[in-house]
């Protein structure tokens, strides 16, 4: 067994989106909140951790403010928990800001410790987290590792063990008065606590200590409940401040879509829908549905769909949240034939092109045609989806004009050269007349080849295509 | 990457367009010397055009350029000329138009020998999206000829759509006023093309390694 953990210090702050502005969490009663997190800006400003919020405000003028919410914090660490299923399927929570992944299993798979730790780390930061890690071969070893900002693997106990011994006791989970027992005693670190004769201590202090001690240490097993992933997927992410403007959604959207698709890659699957919310204050969210031609996991084409249609869209009022719904994974490699039967068709990048055109021009713009078994010349042709495949021609279509007009055109006849014709098409029981229309292919004095036909009702001349 | 250039089994009735006839055009696919599917070669080859006269006059196709069709007519047989090259193309790769002023009929389409299945139709509400289209068409390297019908189109934007059908290897195809033969233009290719009795007057006002050559009649 060989634990990773993450530590994120900066959770409740930066499950907002990340923000240049001064930002601060706040926390605390109601009529006296003080800071409990800020970022960079603001301690530019000089806001300092536990300082009133009316300190801060003085301090910074333009200071964005959000209450700590820490139900938003368990919902950011089940996301990640989601998204770090694509490294391994061991995965525990432990709130409120850590993730603990059994990785022995996985270093082959992703190329072996080193490689794997820089993934999850770059991932991390990818996502807009500054993550602290460690490795152990127990849990909470890896934990406190992780918790004292020790990111060199300890990979086995007796590492493990030289690694512990100096780390504060501040780093473990105990309670206040424990601690001062401890300091009362003179013992300052973990290796201070092991020196002591296990039996005066255990008596001095809760059994508890020495529980944590001991699987610390990989004496006592450590059983940590897995982590479940969820059946859909539903992530939100509250803004800092308002937005007005699309570029400043593109980060959290982004940071949503990597969520998404590690989730994929975990349930080794793919996507084809998926639902935007941009939510307003007061009035109801803005919705950007995406349904895709073909299932995909790339964040990156997510994006970039996405984006082609927040474009074109207009705020109706300034965003403070938004976030991101979808239901149903379908297999990667199986889309495609349930779509659009076997045809053989060249590379599957087509589909990603039609995506992408779709994505801006909007699907009716975006089309192909395929034939119809019907002799009349409207009904003898579709709009399909692009891509499905078609029955193969008649001799008939051999004499048609390659461009027919959305609907026929009175025409004079007397100044055209009929070359061709007539050929009879029966019309009559679809437009309610029982009529028939005798098609000729005709020449204008300019030289222009036309489709034409005459009424046999009433013997006007139409025109219906052209030999473009 | 083998690619199979014979006529399928399937392959519907010969080409309607004059000169493209089935045994003709295969033997021009046969020739190693000109563009196979999936594979990006030097931009400076060229697609036969199934038309004898035509590909002695212009050498072909450009294929992965831009190419000006300039007219003032419709209904001169002005795509049905590109007919044999698109049917060759759309056995591996795709072909789109973009805005074409009327329904691309697809019976006349399929009997010309082009895949429906690769056959896309754009109709974007606006010129800003058609040369959008166009542009993310032939960069994609999805398609393999692309015919537009921009109503305006400035030289930066033929540039880019230039620069797009060589990024693609695509065959690119404008259809422009005549009077658009007055600016200058980054196209490798620019014909002008106007009715005449029995046929199809083509002008070569522009084509790679070769200046003006007396125009050609092309029988319909």
């Amino acid at each position: 067994m060989l634990w990773l953990a993450i530590h994120l210090p900066h959770l409740a702050l930066e499950l907002f989106g990340p923000s240049v502005q001064p930002f601060i969490v706040v926390d605390g009663p109601a009529n006296r909140p003080v800071v409990h997190a800020r970022n960079r800006a603001a301690a530019a400003a000089g806001i300092k951790r536990g300082m009133p919020l009316s300190a801060a405000r003085s301090l910074c003028g333009e200071l964005a403010t959000q209450p700590r919410d820490p139900a938003a914090e368990q919902a950011a660490l089940e996301n990640l928990a989601a998204w770090a299923g694509q490294y391994t399927s061991q995965i525990s929570l432990h709130a409120p800001t850590g993730l603990l992944l059994e990785i022995g299993g996985s270093l082959n798979l992703f190329g072996g410790l080193a490689a794997l730790q820089e993934a999850i780390a770059a991932g991390l930061r990818d996502l807009g987290y500054h993550p602290k890690l460690g490795i152990a071969p127990t849990p909470l070893g890896a934990w406190l590792l992780a918790r004292a900002g020790d990111a060199r693997p300890a990979p086995d106990r007796a590492e493990l063990t030289r690694r512990l011994h100096p780390l504060p006791i501040e780093l473990l989970e105990v309670k206040e008065q424990t601690l001062h027992a401890l300091h009362g005693l003179g013992l300052a670190t973990l290796g201070d606590c092991l020196r002591l004769p296990r039996g005066g201590l255990a008596r001095r202090l809760t059994p508890d200590l020495l529980i944590q001690l001991d699987r610390a240490f990989g004496l006592l097993p450590d059983p940590r409940p897995g982590y479940t992933p969820p059946a859909s997927f539903a992530a939100r992410i509250a803004l800092p401040a308002d937005v007005e403007n699309i570029e400043a959604l593109l980060f959290p959207i982004r940071r949503l879509l990597l969520e998404l698709t590690g989730l994929l890659r975990a349930k080794n699957a793919g996507v084809q829908e998926l639902r935007l919310h941009l939510e307003h204050h007061g009035r109801a969210a803005s919705l950007i549905s995406l349904g895709l031609v073909q299932a995909s996991r790339d964040a990156a084409h997510l994006l970039a769909l996405l984006r082609e249609r927040l474009d074109r869209f207009e705020l109706p009022a300034p965003a403070e949240a938004l976030a991101l719904y979808a239901e149903r994974f379908p297999d990667l490699d199986r889309t495609e034939p349930e779509l659009f039967g076997d045809a053989t068709r060249g590379s599957g990048d087509w589909a990603v092109l039609v995506e992408r055109l779709r994505a801006r021009l909007g699907s009716d713009a975006v089309i192909g045609v395929q034939l119809n078994a019907d002799h009349r010349p409207e009904q003898r042709w579709q709009e399909t989806t692009p891509g499905a495949p078609s029955s193969p021609p008649a001799a008939a279509d051999g004499n048609r004009p390659l461009a027919l007009l959305a609907a026929p055109q009175a025409q004079e006849a007397h100044n055209l050269r009929l070359l061709r014709g007539p050929e009879r098409i029966e019309t009559g029981w679809w437009d309610g007349r029982d009529a028939v229309r005798d098609y000729f292919v005709a020449a204008t004095a300019a030289g222009q080849r036309l489709w034409i036909y005459r009424d046999s009702a009433d013997g006007r001349w139409w025109m219906q295509g052209i030999f473009s | 990457m083998a690619h199979v250039l014979h006529r399928p089994a399937t392959e519907p009735p010969a080409v309607r367009a004059d000169g493209g006839r089935p045994g003709g055009l295969d033997d021009l696919l046969q020739r190693s010397d000109i563009w196979r599917g999936g594979t990006h070669a030097a931009s400076d080859h060229v697609l036969p055009t199934g038309h004898a006269a035509l590909d002695a006059a212009i050498g072909g196709w450009p294929q992965g350029a831009l190419t000006e069709l300039l007219t003032d007519s419709q209904g001169i047989g002005e795509v049905s000329l590109l007919l044999p090259s698109l049917a060759a193309l759309s056995r591996e790769r795709w072909i789109a138009f973009v805005a074409p002023p009327h329904i691309p009929y697809a019976p006349a389409l399929a009997a010309a020998g082009i895949d429906l299945a690769r056959f896309l139709w754009l109709r974007p509400d606006n010129e800003a999206d058609a040369l959008w289209a166009m542009e993310q068409s032939l960069r994609s390297g999805v398609c393999g000829a692309v015919l537009g019908w921009p109503t305006r189109a400035d030289h930066r934007a033929l540039r880019r759509l230039q620069l797009a059908a060589e990024t693609g290897n695509a065959l690119a195809v404008l259809y422009r006023p005549r009077r658009a033969a007055a600016d200058a233009s980054p196209a490798a290719l620019r014909l002008e093309l106007a009715p005449a009795a029995g046929g199809l007057r083509i002008h070569a006002l522009k084509r790679r390694g070769g200046w003006n050559t007396a125009p050609l009649l092309l029988a319909r």
